[in-house]
């Protein structure tokens, strides 16, 4: 019999599994699905997911042992969303209980689940920048449970998330046309929003060159709105790696000021954000300025981890009064394994604590 | 005279024996009193590190929230987030009607506050004037 801490993220568009064994000489393992637990995508989405976690668990454990799976999903976890994954998960967990596998799954918001994790432990500021965008924070002196910023699905809220900078890439360099006219413009920006849209340019042939490069932001705009079920997935994709390689000088494929102006407009709007959590959090552990705590601040999601958006961010958190120097996590799976192994090592009442949520919109469920 | 040095002696030793048993009582009651005091201290000093509200329970929070806190904590935590959103002073007390604050004792509070360095508002403070925290 061993202990086995599953850790899943679920964010906007697929789903990754890290596993940690209570004997740390056996290797970490970490598989990746393209379904998502997220509430924007569908029912079958969810199912797809639920049954893919719970194959994985039924891959990697034996009859008697003692596992925790931690799942962290982009979507919002209180009491009147639980039924759709208490639904998706109804079958696949039929097969744990005929394998007499003693297993505990909990499910909770991406960044709550962070906030929750080993080294936070409850206290402290979580920031997602991926498909969306969110910042949570948290601390015993705050009565209201978690301050929030952001992070209300990408028509909405999700501003600085990659599918915000999509968006903002196309709208700027419309301005810019119409700023600049379009006559003999060029930007290796539009070039590549073209290609990875697939906006023929033969459509385009018989328009006067001083009006194609209108007539392709159009189309643009025109192929988004008419974007399909996958429509998050894909048009966040175009972030990483083209908007990066654009923005970096040092592109062999063309460098575009507008790809640079994207990216710190998302760094601008994420630093917003953390000073507004950070300040009012820190408001509630003192009156005196001088004398409020710093907080700890941990940054997930892929665009975070890219080293340029890292960079820019750290620079310009670096400036807020109430903040810790972030340490970015990337993908957080990893991070949740370690808080089901956290939890698998904790006594009764530990676990208590840890499977309790922060407050009315921000629930942890517990499947089994 | 013998009868005499005896009840001298014995009624000193009655007395002797009473102090020392009202002695050893005494102490039995003040060791029973600091096992009583040290107990209280250790749950005080639990209940003051732990995060309640963090660890509140979701059940009876879905109708109350938040579920345990002094009505002070509750009135500087309104004019906290009134302050970090940058909203009048009108917007708070709209926040604390449940719990039977009026207008005069919210600005005592907000002027309280803006005194021990966490609020910032234009004097003289009215129900419009803008909270903001000092950072």
């Amino acid at each position: 019999m061993s202990l086995i801490g599953f850790g899943v993220d679920s964010g906007g568009t697929h789903t990754t599994c890290a596993v940690k064994y209570a004997d740390d000489a056996q290797k970490t393992a970490m598989m990746e699905s393209s379904s998502t637990l997220a509430d924007s995508r569908s029912a079958m989405s969810m199912r797809r997911t639920a049954e893919w976690i719970i194959s994985r668990i039924l891959d990697l454990t034996q009859p008697g042992d003692e596992c925790c799976v931690w799942i962290g999903a982009a979507a919002g976890i209180m009491s009147t969303s639980t039924s759709a994954f208490e639904q998706a998960f109804e079958v696949p967990l039929l097969q744990l209980s005929e394998r007499n596998i003693d297993c505990e799954i909990f499910i909770a918001n991406d960044a709550v689940s962070i906030l929750k994790s080993p080294p936070l432990h409850g206290q402290g500021i979580v920031a997602i920048v991926g498909t969306g965008s969110i910042v949570v924070g948290a601390h015993p002196t705050c009565p209201d449970g978690i301050i929030r910023r952001s992070g209300y699905e990408w028509p909405v809220g999700d501003h600085g998330a990659g599918i915000w900078m999509t968006f903002e890439s196309i709208k700027m360099v419309l301005e810019d046309i119409q700023m600049r006219g379009s006559d003999a413009y060029h930007s290796p920006l539009l070039d590549r929003l073209c290609d990875y849209f697939n906006i023929d340019s033969e459509l385009y042939s018989s328009i006067p060159d001083s009006y194609s490069s209108l007539a392709r932001v159009e189309a643009l705009a025109s192929t988004l709105a008419r974007a399909g079920e996958d429509s998050k997935r894909r048009i966040a994709g175009f972030v990483h790696p083209s908007l990066f390689d654009l923005a970096s000088i040092s592109s062999s494929a063309g460098h575009d000021p507008l790809a640079a102006r994207v990216i710190s407009g998302s760094v601008r709007i994420m630093r917003a954000d953390i000073a507004a959590v950070s300040e009012t959090l820190a408001a509630f552990t003192a009156d005196n300025p001088n004398s409020r705590e710093r907080l700890p601040l941990i940054v997930g999601g892929s665009i975070a981890a890219n080293s340029s958006y890292r960079q820019q961010l750290e620079a310009a958190v670096s400036e807020l009064a109430y903040v810790r120097p972030l340490q970015i996590i990337g993908d957080a799976a990893q991070t949740f394994a370690d808080l089901a192994m956290h939890y698998l090592r904790s006594n009764a009442r530990e676990r208590k604590t840890i499977a309790k949520g922060f407050d009315p919109l921000n629930q942890i469920l517990r499947l089994q | 005279m013998s009868l005499f040095a005896s009840v001298v002696t014995y009624s000193g030793w009655a007395g002797t024996l009473v102090s020392v048993a009202y002695i050893v009582v005494q102490r039995l009651e003040a060791r029973h009193e600091k096992g009583q005091k040290e107990q209280l201290s250790r749950v005080l000093a639990h209940i003051s590190t732990e995060p309640v509200l963090l660890g509140a329970d979701a059940e009876s929070s879905r109708t109350r929230w938040p579920v345990s806190t002094t009505r002070n904590e509750r009135i500087r935590g309104v004019l906290i987030r009134a302050a970090a959103g940058r909203q009048p002073l009108k917007q708070a007390f709209r926040k604390i009607q449940d719990f039977e604050c009026d207008e005069r004792e919210l600005m005592e509070a907000a002027h309280a506050l803006a005194g021990s360095g966490l609020l910032n508002f234009e004097e003289p403070l009215n129900m419009t004037s803008v909270l903001s925290l000092k950072v």
